[in-house]
């Protein structure tokens, strides 16, 4: 548990940032996904 | 200084003429409940994501979260997970049933969905008491704000609030309160990123923070929190987040369903960059001030001692904002309960539009003073109301929203009554049995989802079903985006 790594900060910290770019990234991907089959089902195909 | 009281006074000055030249041009374009309550259905991704940050964003983060940070360092942060899982949960299986069916308020759903006007009257009904609950707190907390900071007369500033809150909110509706929640969301952004910098050159440095505040308590740096907890928080936050009637009511003025899906994005964008940003001022400050003598101290002290005039009126502008725009959405959700739910159906059925509108105006006008009143009673903790309502909101509602969603068999009386059951366990084990329980961890809204859920299933189960015309809008195969903007609940109302 002790303190410490890069910059005096653990992974605590810098796993947020990556995880939150992660998430956010794959949301996307889905949001993207979901229009396009929408957009598809909508013109009957 | 913010005590520059002159520079304070432009910036106010200037923040509340954006917020009423906005307001005047809302109540010119709304003319119909459908302008009001759903902004013509014209919000768009960016607009639609920066109103949902800005309602979820309240003064508990500008002070209770920041002052967390402040206490116990960086692990806090990860609940933001538990909050943006209630919004990917609301992504997937609330948010675009309930663009589609694209009625006007979160009780038209329950009163569609359960064909009972019944479970729409009683969800109504429990929403409008929960909100005006948290209401009182949002008072409470710019009183306690302006009294720390400015020295101002809690009352005054509670009727500023009040007057000036509940005049935009009843003048332009939701057309207009999109548009200020825009703005006030770009004010938050930009206080807070500029904020960041100030306060850790102050410390000397991202390297110099982290080693400085880790060497007054290692947990700083790490993991305060463990992962039960954070589990534990994070499942709380996220329950209340998947149905949120203040957060879903604005999904009826987007445009379409893909649009109310980049908005939900767009806001989660927003919120890494307003946690990040909360996160390090929260570390900052104790690198700065290391022993306050209350954590909910450290933006206050910060804006007023760490601060250019500017920066620090922007600060406070910030935080006026996050408490508005959250009053804002808040008595726009009571205040359409009211007219359109209450009055529309059980007092005048046939009430022109025009009316409706005039009513909604004197609805939120008249559910603001009342908790206006109720803070100047003091009744709480002002983090402990905010929490201890979305758990009540959580109990009766996360199961009616989202099992109703996504389960057919789901009827009236397994709605009613998971409400009434969600409500009450909830009510009960807050006062009665979570001290004993305390040791177990296990949180008030978890026992109320879970015996709401296990009584909507039950009791469904032993009633007829929902006829089949009013499951069709939710069940029925996906429409596509609904372009036209056209909506399925003027065919079903």
């Amino acid at each position: 548990m002790g303190f410490g790594g890069f910059g005096g900060f653990g992974w605590s910290f810098y796993g947020f940032f990556a995880a939150a770019v992660v998430w956010l990234v794959t949301y996307f991907v889905w949001a993207a996904r979901a229009a396009a089959r929408d957009r598809r089902q909508a013109n009957g195909r | 200084m913010v005590a520059d009281s002159s520079v304070l006074l432009v910036v106010t000055v200037a923040y509340l003429a954006m917020v009423m030249g906005v307001s005047l041009w809302g109540y010119r374009h709304s003319k119909t409940e459908e302008d009001f309550l759903a902004a013509g259905r014209s919000i768009g991704p960016w607009v639609g994501g920066a109103v949902l940050a800005a309602t979820q964003i309240s003064a508990g983060t500008f002070v209770g979260t920041l002052g967390r940070h402040y206490l116990t360092g960086v692990s806090w942060t990860w609940i933001w997970f538990g909050v943006w899982a209630g919004w990917a949960a609301s992504a997937l299986l609330v948010a675009p049933k309930l663009r589609r069916f694209g009625a006007l308020t979160v009780a038209d759903y329950v009163g569609t969905r359960f064909a009972s006007e019944g479970a729409r009257t009683l969800a109504a009904g429990l929403i409008i008491v929960c909100y005006s609950i948290l209401l009182t707190a949002q008072f409470q907390a710019i009183g306690e704000i302006a009294s720390a900071v400015f020295g101002v007369s809690p009352m005054l500033a509670m009727g500023a609030l009040l007057a000036s809150t509940g005049f935009y909110t009843a003048l332009g509706g939701v057309r207009s309160s999109s548009y200020i929640e825009f703005v006030q969301t770009l004010i938050m952004l930009l206080a807070l990123v500029c904020a960041v910098p100030v306060v850790i050159a102050h410390v000397g440095g991202i390297t110099a923070l982290g080693e400085y505040v880790g060497s007054i308590e290692p947990r700083m740096t790490a993991w305060w929190f463990s992962g039960k907890e954070l589990l534990a928080f994070g499942l709380a936050f996220g329950l209340g987040i998947a149905a949120a009637p203040y957060e879903m009511t604005r999904y009826y003025s987007m445009r379409d369903v893909a649009t109310v899906r980049y908005a939900i994005g767009i806001s989660m964008m927003m919120q890494v960059l307003i946690g990040t940003c909360v996160m390090l001022l929260g570390i900052g400050i104790r690198g700065v001030f290391p022993y306050l003598p209350s954590p909910d101290q450290a933006s206050s002290i910060m804006a007023s001692t760490l601060m250019s005039p500017l920066l620090g009126s922007l600060f406070l502008m910030a935080m006026l904002s996050a408490i508005m725009s959250t009053v804002n959405s808040i008595l726009l959700v009571t205040g359409g309960a009211f007219a359109h739910d209450l009055y529309k159906r059980l007092i005048n059925p046939a009430a022109t539009d025009q009316r409706l509108v005039w009513v909604n105006r004197l609805s939120i006008v008249a559910l603001a003073v009342i908790p206006f009143w109720m803070a100047t009673l003091k009744l709480g903790d002002v983090q402990a109301i905010v929490i201890e309502q979305a758990k009540f909101i959580a109990s009766f509602f996360f199961v009616p929203v989202v099992f109703g969603l996504n389960w057919r068999r789901g009827t009236k009386q397994g709605a009613i009554w998971s409400m009434v059951v969600g409500f009450v366990a909830c009510l009960t084990w807050t006062f009665t049995l979570q001290r004993s329980f305390a040791s177990h961890g296990i949180d008030s809204v978890e026992v109320g989802v879970v015996l709401s859920a296990l009584t909507f299933v039950v009791v469904s189960r032993l009633t007829p079903p929902t006829p089949e015309k009013n499951l069709a809008v939710f069940f029925q195969a996906r429409q596509g985006s609904d372009p036209s903007g056209s909506n399925i609940a003027k065919l079903m109302l």
